[in-house]
């Protein structure tokens, strides 16, 4: 742990190793499927990774790690729990997901570049690899590192900022 | 067992961030390092007040011997809440009751200890009340700020308890400050005055820190 502290990705990897089964037994009664286990498991791992400066060099590594999976745990679950509330709120959000193929009519490219890049990296990010690449979320999370759930709300707000840009190039033409 | 290879996605995660890191100090020691904020709370609640109102009159000095005492009690209930924040290092239920409970019974026996009728009108009484209440607020409601930003550093599990330790921390220190200028010894004042004040920071607290835990997160 000391060594992982010190910049040795190498000590990651053997603390992965040792620590991964028993994480993920710790996640199995409460995931849903195998994909959202996956998920929570390297969420834990990449917390443990951003919150490496709170271990203390003179305590033992699980219970650290542990409270950190419960960390993760219980923001899943509120993440969850939002997402919920929002998609009964909204019905629109099945709707902001899907591929806008059909909305495009006469926007040209260019003014879909420049509302591209307009967009925060992140969100641009799920979006391209959602609607572009065709990736699935579990997919997209995986590779950017982040929950489900936040890669589908980043494509659903990087949908709605899309569509406001583009509907105010086309009121501008 | 499954396999124990670190997903390509989560390795490049790791290696792009991963440099040296210092760990925090510990919980006793971060505690420690606000020792200055209480003691500016300790002398500077007295001297803003007494230059502010033109007083020099303070509470009796076997009062403001319990002062520091009161201090040293804030520092520990902050060490509990750097603790909390630590993930694993949780208080467990029982720790957490005596805390509360040592925490509680200090309190209740600096105020029978410095209990004293004082005859004033009501209204006198009333505006007492509202003074040491608003004294408290204005003093330590920013110095909450900068343990809440240290809890904020770490990565509390129980954020609402670890920001209401450490308004009851704060509380504790800014009531110390509080206690060698009030020399109302009633016991509504002290308990609905300075305890309110108390619970405030508490409530204060527990919301910043959830506030802050769910942006950051």
């Amino acid at each position: 742990m000391e060594a992982y502290q010190g910049g040795d990705l190498g000590a990651f990897e053997q603390l992965y190793a040792a620590l991964v089964d028993d994480v993920r037994r710790y996640f199995s009664r409460s995931a849903r499927d195998r994909r959202a286990l996956n998920d929570l498991v390297q969420d834990t791992f990449l917390e443990m990774h951003r919150s490496l400066r709170t271990y203390l060099p003179e305590l033992p590594v699980r219970p650290w790690v542990f409270g950190i999976a419960r960390n993760v745990s219980g923001r899943s679950r509120r993440a969850a729990w939002h997402w919920d509330a929002r998609s009964s709120t909204q019905s629109a959000t099945e709707e902001d997901l899907a591929a806008p193929v059909n909305d495009a009519r006469a926007i040209d490219f260019l003014d879909i570049e420049n509302a591209l890049a307009c967009l925060p990296a992140g969100h641009r990010d799920s979006w391209l690899l959602h609607h572009v690449l065709g990736w699935s979320f579990p997919a997209i999370a995986q590779h950017l590192g982040i929950t489900v759930v936040a890669a589908k709300l980043r494509s659903s707000r990087a949908t709605r900022a899309l569509r406001a840009a583009l509907r105010g190039s086309e009121q501008d033409k | 067992m499954s396999d124990t290879r670190v997903p390509p996605a989560l390795a490049a995660a790791v290696a792009a961030n991963l440099r040296p890191v210092r760990p925090l100090a510990s919980p006793w020691r971060r505690a420690l390092a606000l020792l200055p904020l209480g003691i500016a709370l300790l002398v500077g609640m007295p001297a803003f007040w007494s230059w502010r109102s033109h007083i020099d009159v303070f509470a009796p000095w076997p009062w403001r011997a319990l002062s520091p005492l009161e201090t040293i009690a804030g520092l520990l209930v902050l060490a509990a809440a750097f603790r909390e924040a630590v993930p694993g290092r949780e208080l467990s239920a029982r720790a957490l009751w005596a805390l509360l409970g040592a925490a509680g019974a200090t309190f209740l026996s600096i105020n029978l200890v410095s209990a004293a009728s004082v005859d004033v009108a009501p209204a006198t009484a009333l505006r007492w009340l509202r003074d040491c209440f608003a004294m408290a607020i204005a003093f330590s409601g920013p110095t909450l700020l900068l343990p809440a930003w240290l809890v904020s550093r770490a990565l509390p599990n129980r954020p609402a308890l670890t920001g209401a330790l450490c308004g009851l921390g704060v509380g504790f220190m800014a009531d110390a400050g509080l206690r060698a200028l009030c020399w109302d010894g009633e016991h509504a004042h002290i308990l609905i005055a300075h305890g309110g004040a108390i619970a405030m920071l508490m409530a204060l607290g527990a919301a910043g820190t959830t506030v802050v835990e769910r942006i950051r997160r």
